[in-house]
């Protein structure tokens, strides 16, 4: 069996046509498995973008800079998307996005387990958090394609400090919000730092039960 | 014929590879060597998930049994398995005999918190009854402790055996009546529950989350196997290790006498190994209210470049005064709701304001197979909204698209390994030939190709089967030799060769033509139409060839035999989990008669599905087996990739390949082919569209 398979790998590798579509199934099934054995093993190195941007570099693009890390490590600088779209949606390099709305986390893609989308039933005055509760609804895929709707009650609570953080080697004097959900499907508490012009500067947010929370920041100073 | 075997290896493999870690889950069901849930040999009261497909290898000194399990419904499932028995016989691996059985496991009520799960069984009810036995069985767990107790019938009450409690009900439960079983094949005598009884028990120890200790005590005398085996015993041990989510091993002592081995692989296409998938985010939808900044041109040359990043091949690309038309050829995605998502993300972003309806039509290899309308204002919440039904697209039939040039490059080819497999052969059950395929692709119009394969092999032990032939008397031989064909197609073989065209003719009614040497082991000439109305879970099609038999070294030589075949078939899209198909016509040796196909359809791709033949061919003329009849499983790459991919691969077991209901391989592909891309395959999976 093993010389069979052996020469089934060679014969995959050498393999060639100018149409995928004239592969044979065992070209592809082959293929995939040398992919996957090619992969490196063991715990996932990412790299770390903290180690690659620089506060001398955020100043100098002078663009919106969105950071995002997500609970196993894996982070990034993303981009705006360029024009208006609904809510404001952010590029990664890995062809991934994150859209916000108002800074509260309203979509992922290219996660594989997306945050599909969202609503919220009130629009969030971040400037005024007294006795805030309405309802949240988040979207996931199902495997099996269909949608799966988690509705949540939720509560902001202004944690009434006025604290300094450090994003990339520049403060930012922020208020710390916090929003605590309660559903069917658990419950989640979402982390907001507003700065004095409204912005959600830093947040660490629910994504769905796969991926967990994810760390969003803005990192330019400038505001868009 | 059939491709199982390397299919599952390469697919276990691939499987394998993926689950890295197991995922602990301490109510895994034990399964038994039977491929169900189970003790050792004997049945539990508990029920696989919905769903789960499990093949089931146990090996021992005169037992080799290989078996394939698939819970049809999440309170039924069922198991076929081929077991070669015996040593120091005549048969391969020196077996005594190998014989198919059939296995069905229906979960009366789970286990509550006082009420013991129950279920009941049938082992072994079709064909010759090696295994033939029924069980009512109830399992209770209590703490990492499950209690299995159970009345067993026919094989299953050896020990001490008592009168049949269900005389009580019914004076025909007392007596067993014998197995009449005929050419096999079929339910033969039913004698269900009937006959003496035996009580049987065991129980299991979970030793963490991976580990169970399971013993047994079971009625079964093993009265056929006692000839070459030692049965000292009626207690079974076993220990059972589960390696990750996918594979289970299980070391266990038999009879008291003998060692064995069970490897259980378990999958199910509602646990991917890629969890929802990967791939690049689409385009996100722009603000289109009344205050949004205004797009005033729309950008054409953008469309098309993010389309070619999708995998669409642009075919035409028209613009009205309030309105876009887009005719693409997806060759990315397999799900029709993604791809349209897709297309819908692109359009809605690039085209300007006065645009209001896109028009999007999906095409394949000539034919124009979908349209959907959308509202690109009004759909503009639900990309990153919580709507899941989409109804702002809506699928309506326009327009035939008008003749188009070829933009994509005339010839294609490719050169890459192949493999097929024939089981079930006593003397050689699993034979295997890899090989090199060479293919080509002539696309003469956007409507018509000239397509062809080439094979080699390269290693074989095709050339080894002697039980070559196997006609039965006043049956025409139409594919009961294909051994000789195994044998002289070793030189290099046409594996197909022709020429086919397709159009639509008539809103909702596909044709297709073509002509050539359509498989290995026919010519001819034929072609099909469907009838496939839009957002009807019915079509009916028709198919016709006349064909001649290829001699048996696969190339341009003929044999004697020619004949006509065709069949009406009708389709039912059942929207939830089952497809049906009837096909009723002439087979391939003249017979008259109807396949019934049954298939239970995943809303990402998968597809596990049975078939039977009956036609004018008598039973006992037919030869073993009785009638044409199958199982298969099909599964999409995107699943097992977790990336975008249209292939599928097609697992088929059949267990006896006679001239009886006989059939083209190749005479009816319309069906899948628009299926796939229509409004019912789109709402099933409705999630996917902004994926």
């Amino acid at each position: 069996m093993q010389l069979v398979f052996s020469i089934l790998v060679l014969l995959a590798l050498s393999a060639c046509g100018n149409s995928p579509e004239l592969e044979t199934g065992e070209t592809k099934v082959l293929k995939i498995i040398k992919d996957k054995m090619d992969a490196p093993s063991g715990a996932t190195a990412y790299i770390d973008a903290r180690k690659l941007v620089s506060r001398e570099i955020l100043d100098g693009v002078g663009v919106p800079i969105l950071f995002v890390e997500i609970d196993r490590g894996q982070n990034g600088t993303l981009s705006q998307y360029p024009g208006e779209g609904v809510g404001q949606t952010w590029l990664g390099v890995d062809g991934s996005t994150v859209t916000l709305d108002n800074g509260i986390l309203k979509a992922t893609r290219g996660m594989g387990d997306d945050l599909m989308g969202s609503e919220i039933s009130l629009d969030i005055n971040w400037s005024d958090l007294d006795d805030v509760s309405y309802e949240r609804r988040l979207a996931y895929l199902r495997l099996d394609n269909k949608t799966l709707i988690n509705e949540y009650l939720c509560t902001l609570t202004d944690m009434n400090s006025m604290e300094t953080i450090n994003l990339f080697d520049a403060d930012f004097s922020v208020k710390h919000v916090q929003e605590t959900c309660l559903g069917a499907a658990g419950s989640f508490v979402n982390d907001y730092y507003i700065d004095t012009e409204g912005l959600v500067r830093n947040s660490r947010q629910y994504q769905g039960e796969k991926i967990g929370y994810m760390t969003i920041a803005r990192l330019d100073r400038s505001l868009q | 014929m059939l491709r199982l075997v390397s299919n599952i290896i390469f697919v276990s493999a691939f499987v394998w590879c993926s689950v890295a870690a197991y995922a602990g889950d301490a109510n895994k069901v034990s399964i038994g060597n039977f491929g169900l849930p189970g003790l050792i040999d004997l049945p539990s009261a508990k029920t696989l998930p919905d769903g789960e497909i499990v093949i089931t290898q146990q090996l021992h000194e005169s037992l080799a049994r290989s078996g394939m399990s698939f819970q049809v419904l999440p309170n039924l499932g069922v198991a076929f398995r081929y077991s070669g028995h015996g040593k120091n016989g005549g048969e391969a691996n020196g077996r005594v005999n190998h014989d198919r059985s059939f296995d069905a496991h229906l979960t009366l009520w789970d286990e509550g918190k006082y009420l013991p799960g129950t279920a009941i069984g049938l082992r072994d009810f079709i064909g010759t009854g090696w295994y033939s036995s029924e069980y009512l069985v109830a399992t209770k767990s209590i703490g990492t402790l499950e209690l299995t107790g159970g009345l067993g019938f026919g094989r299953l009450a050896g020990r001490n055996n008592f009168k049949n409690p269900l005389a009580a009900i019914d004076s025909s439960f007392e007596t067993r009546d014998a197995n009449a079983v005929g050419r096999g094949g079929t339910l033969g005598t039913i004698n269900w529950f009937q006959g003496r009884a035996s009580s049987f028990g065991g129980l299991t120890y979970r030793l963490g989350e991976r580990t169970m200790l399971i013993a047994e005590y079971t009625p079964d005398l093993m009265t056929q196997e006692k000839r070459y085996l030692s049965v000292k015993s009626p207690w079974n041990v076993a220990a059972s290790y589960q390696v990750n989510n996918t594979l289970s091993l299980s070391a266990q002592y038999l009879h008291g006498s003998t060692a064995s081995l069970t490897a259980n692989f378990s999958l199910n296409p509602m646990r991917p190994p890629h969890d929802a998938g990967r791939e690049t985010a689409p385009v996100p939808f722009r603000a289109r209210e009344r205050d949004a900044p205004g797009v005033e041109q729309t950008d054409e040359a953008t469309i098309r470049k993010v389309f070619e990043v999708d995998g669409f091949e642009v075919l035409i690309i028209n613009q009205g005064t309030d309105y876009i038309r887009v005719d693409l050829e997806n060759n990315k995605y397999r799900s029709i709701a993604q791809a349209l998502g897709r297309a819908t993300s692109t359009l809605q972003r690039f085209t300007a304001d006065n645009i209001k309806r896109a028009i999007i039509v999906f095409h394949k290899d000539g034919l124009q197979l979908s349209s959907y309308i959308v509202d690109l204002e009004r759909v503009t919440p639900e990309q990153f909204g919580v709507q899941s039904d989409a109804p702002y697209i809506t699928a309506e039939d326009v327009e035939k698209l008008g003749s188009t040039s070829l933009t994509e490059k005339r010839l294609s080819w490719g050169l890459g390994p192949y493999i097929t497999h024939r089981l079930f052969n006593p003397d050689l059950p699993l034979s295997v030939e890899l090989g090199a395929e060479l293919s080509a692709k002539y696309q003469v119009t956007p409507k018509l190709k000239l397509e062809g394969a080439f094979r080699k092999s390269v290693l074989t032990n095709f050339t080894e089967n002697k039980r070559l032939g196997g006609s039965s008397a006043g049956v025409p031989v139409v594919q009961s030799d294909w051994g000789y064909y195994d044998i002289e197609g070793q030189d290099g073989h046409i594996n197909h060769l022709s020429l086919d065209y397709v159009d639509n003719l008539a809103p909702a009614v596909f044709g297709r033509a073509h002509a050539g040497i359509l498989e290995p082991f026919w010519t001819g000439v034929g072609g099909e139409a469907l009838f496939m109305p839009l957002g009807s879970p019915i079509a009916f099609g028709v198919d016709f060839h006349h064909v001649r038999k290829r001699d048996y070294d696969m190339l341009f030589d003929l044999r004697d035999y020619e004949t006509t075949t065709g069949h009406v078939s009708a389709y039912l899209d059942a929207g939830g989990m089952f497809d049906l198909e009837v096909n009723a016509g002439r087979y391939l040796a003249q017979d008259w008669g109807a396949t019934t196909r049954i298939s239970r359809q995943f809303s990402n791709g998968w597809e596990v599905g049975g078939y039977a033949t009956l036609t004018d061919i008598p039973f006992n003329q037919f030869g073993e087996g009785s009638f044409d009849k199958g199982i298969y499983v099909m599964i999409p790459m995107d699943w097992l990739t977790g990336e975008p991919e249209q292939s599928k691969r097609y697992f088929e077991i059949r267990p006896i390949t006679r001239d009886g209901g006989a059939r083209l391989g190749s005479a009816r592909k319309l069906y899948r082919q628009v299926k796939s891309s229509r409004d019912t395959q789109m709402k099933r999976e409705a999630g996917r569209m902004w994926k």
